[in-house]
């Protein structure tokens, strides 16, 4: 049970309220303002397909940096150290770069609304709906989680009992994704984005001067917690044991392969940002653009973990009361006077409900697209699904809030997330990355890679490792090991099925495999869009070539 | 054509009639507007911060300094939407009208948000992005 200190109430005073009510006016605001602009089905859940990749690209970063990532994040620093950097730099830019140079021309060129609606002109009903209610699921599951997690630094924070906080963020959030649908949950995530900016780098800055600046902060931690502690790769060879309970091979294949790119690539909480994107080469850069700012935000959430841990050496511990979840609150206590610290707890709310927004939008859209639509009403007009879609969302909101209670058992809510991605994502990878590139995978053959590799993911977890069959010294690493059971049984299965099951039609996988193009939707590129600085893969190779370079420092 | 691409030319057909690229406000004018209100907010607050404020944040008055920092880049973003605003309703989003030249003035705007790295990247992209001017 996670559970915050009540040492960590904050002194709010008027002037912090002032802040955040004045968030809360503008969160609203901008779901009326955006409300005239939705006229169709498509305003709705695709945004048109109209915005520009700055703002995608930074809804789509910003739809990741819910609250649960940046606490977890920072817990993750507090307890593992500098080993956290791995979820940046090789857990999500090389698939953030894949995205957008390989996968996006499928996705965008297609011309499909969501994920799933790919794997229905790819492989057919089946999979579509296996997919689709596993999403829905999914999204329903860890939006209740972060709302349940929200209540808990709420109530702790700033004393609200746990039912407000609830209340108030999921009604906020039903308002204004009910009203201005994917335009208003986007333009509240670039919002979002700067708000959380501007609350965690004074707080990062303050901290940093309070323990010696980052020379102090690796001297302390050397003395206390070894050489290791301090480098990204010390320590993961195979056999040697550390925190992470993982070694380089489980890293880069188990978090850096499999979870990593299920996530960033199959995700539609992330990827409906870019199908949003006004045309394909917006759609390619919105993940790019995202990546800049994805490889400089553990500057901001993993070294206040690790402040925190020099500040208060027994965080984590059973004596102290703390929490490792507790890093950034403990932070925002210790070191922020009024005014920033409004600031801060105004980032904070503002992440949880962007978290959770990204969940509800991507969910309405699945379910009323790819469930209602395709399988229990046909046919209708568009304002009928315009209005399904409204409705789906208050569902979505109220199941959220009814299942938040489910996130109490695990003691890192990271994990808990982590844990829910390696089995719903990675076997969705595998068939896609198939799917895409091998034009003689089937229907089946889809279907029954799907269904395989997510049982193989949860036997593996939740009989193998939780009931000690096999021995991995942490649930980290046992999730890095879950993600490549998935992704390889997903991927044997499909192509063992494959020989023995009907292939589809070449031509009905025109524009959705690897070589063929859709006929007659190509789409000319907007103009400005060949300057150099524009180019797809000039943004990507240089997200990858900064993302190596970062490791630099924390591997001498 | 097989009805594999009946949804393509739904999905056509609705974003002629989107009304989205026509109607929808401009976030710059957001962000920057609230960043302005609680920039002014925050250096109020650090021009009247007491020594224990100071003493708090390590001997920093943080409220003057990302007071400051904010009101910067709000008033960044509003330039930036003045020199290259959204273009006028009505035009068809396929031919795009040609992007006003210029630097934009706020390209590195938001990245110094607190005068430090990690803003730089968005605020890049936002300077060197599709150009929020066009339709």
């Amino acid at each position: 049970m996670h559970y915050l200190a009540e040492g960590l109430r904050l002194p709010t005073n008027v002037l912090d309220y002032t802040i955040l009510i004045l968030y809360f006016v503008v969160v609203l605001g901008v779901g009326f303002a955006a409300r005239a602009s939705v006229k169709t089905s498509l305003d709705f859940f695709l945004s048109g397909r109209s915005l520009p990749a700055w703002v995608t690209g930074l809804a789509f970063v910003a739809a990741n940096l819910g609250a649960l990532e940046i606490l977890g994040m920072a817990a993750n620093g507090a307890q593992y150290g500098v080993y956290t950097v791995h979820w940046y730099w090789v857990g999500a830019i090389p698939a953030m770069v894949f995205l957008g140079l390989v996968m996006m021309p499928f996705y965008y060129g297609s011309k499909v609304r969501s994920v799933p609606e790919f794997l229905l002109h790819r492989y057919g009903p089946s999979s579509h709906l296996l997919s689709s209610i596993i999403f829905s699921v999914a999204s329903v599951l860890i939006a209740g989680v972060n709302l349940y997690a929200m209540a808990i630094v709420v109530e702790a924070l700033l004393g609200w009992p746990q039912w407000v906080a609830i209340v108030v963020a999921g009604l906020f959030v039903l308002a204004y994704i009910t009203l201005g649908g994917l335009s208003s949950a986007i333009y509240n995530e670039v919002l979002q984005f700067f708000v959380i900016l501007a609350a965690l780098i004074p707080l990062t800055v303050v901290g940093l001067r309070r323990i010696g600046g980052f020379g102090g902060l690796k001297d302390a931690l050397t003395d206390s917690h070894g050489p290791n502690f301090v480098s990204a790769w010390g320590g993961t060879g195979i056999g040697s044991s550390n925190p992470l309970g993982a070694n380089w091979l489980t890293i880069v294949l188990g978090l850096g392969f499999c979870l990593s790119f299920g996530y960033w690539t199959t995700n539609f909480a992330e990827v409906q940002r870019a199908l949003s994107a006004r045309n394909l080469s917006a759609a390619q850069r919105t993940p790019l653009i995202a990546a800049f700012p994805k490889v400089l935000i553990p500057l901001i959430v993993v070294v206040p973990g690790l402040i925190a841990l020099v500040m208060s050496p027994d965080i984590g511990s059973k004596t102290s009361g703390l929490q490792y979840n507790d890093a950034i609150p403990l932070l925002m206590s210790e070191l922020l006077p009024n005014g920033v610290l409004g600031l801060a707890v105004t980032g904070l709310l503002a992440a949880f409900m962007a978290g959770m927004a990204a969940n509800v939008s991507s969910f309405n859209t699945v379910f009323t697209n790819d469930i209602w639509r395709a399988y229990v009403r046909k046919g209708r007009s568009d304002g009928y699904y315009l209005l399904t879609g409204r409705v789906v969302t208050a569902i979505g909101v109220l199941a959220g809030m009814g299942t938040a209670f489910i996130a109490s058992s695990f003691s890192n809510i990271m994990n808990y997330l982590q844990t829910l991605f390696s089995f719903f994502n990675v076997p969705l990878f595998c068939v896609f990355i198939i799917g895409m590139f091998w034009r003689r995978a089937t229907a089946a053959a889809g279907f029954w890679g799907l269904l395989c590799g997510t049982v193989a993911a949860l036997i593996n977890y939740f009989w193998l490792y939780r009931a000690d069959v096999i021995s991995i010294p942490s649930d980290q690493g046992a999730n890095f090991v879950s993600a490549i059971v998935a992704f390889v049984v997903g991927g044997v299965v499909m192509v063992a099925v494959t020989p023995f099951t009907t292939p589809r039609p070449v031509e009905s996988l025109a524009g959705l495999v690897y070589g063929t193009t859709a006929p007659g939707v190509a789409e000319p590129p907007a103009p400005g869009d060949e300057a150099w600085y524009r180019r797809p893969a000039v943004l990507g190779w240089s997200a990858l070539i900064l993302a190596a370079l970062c490791y630099i420092p924390f591997s001498l | 054509m097989s009805e594999e691409y009946e949804y393509r030319h739904e999905v056509e057909d609705l974003q002629q009639k989107s009304a989205t690229a026509a109607r929808l406000f401009d976030v710059r004018r957001i962000i920057g507007g609230l960043f302005v209100i609680y920039g002014i907010i925050v250096l109020i607050a650090g021009f009247t911060a007491s020594d224990a404020d100071v003493r708090k944040a390590s001997g920093i008055n943080i409220n003057l300094w990302t007071g400051a920092c904010m009101l910067a880049v709000g008033l960044l973003f509003l330039l930036w939407m003045k020199l290259r605003p959204l273009s006028a309703p009505g035009a068809e989003p396929k031919p795009e009208p040609a992007r006003p030249g210029g630097g934009p003035g706020a390209g590195p705007g938001p990245g110094e948000t607190g005068g430090r790295e990690p803003g730089t990247g968005p605020g890049e992209a936002g300077g060197r992005g599709p150009g929020a001017g066009e339709g």
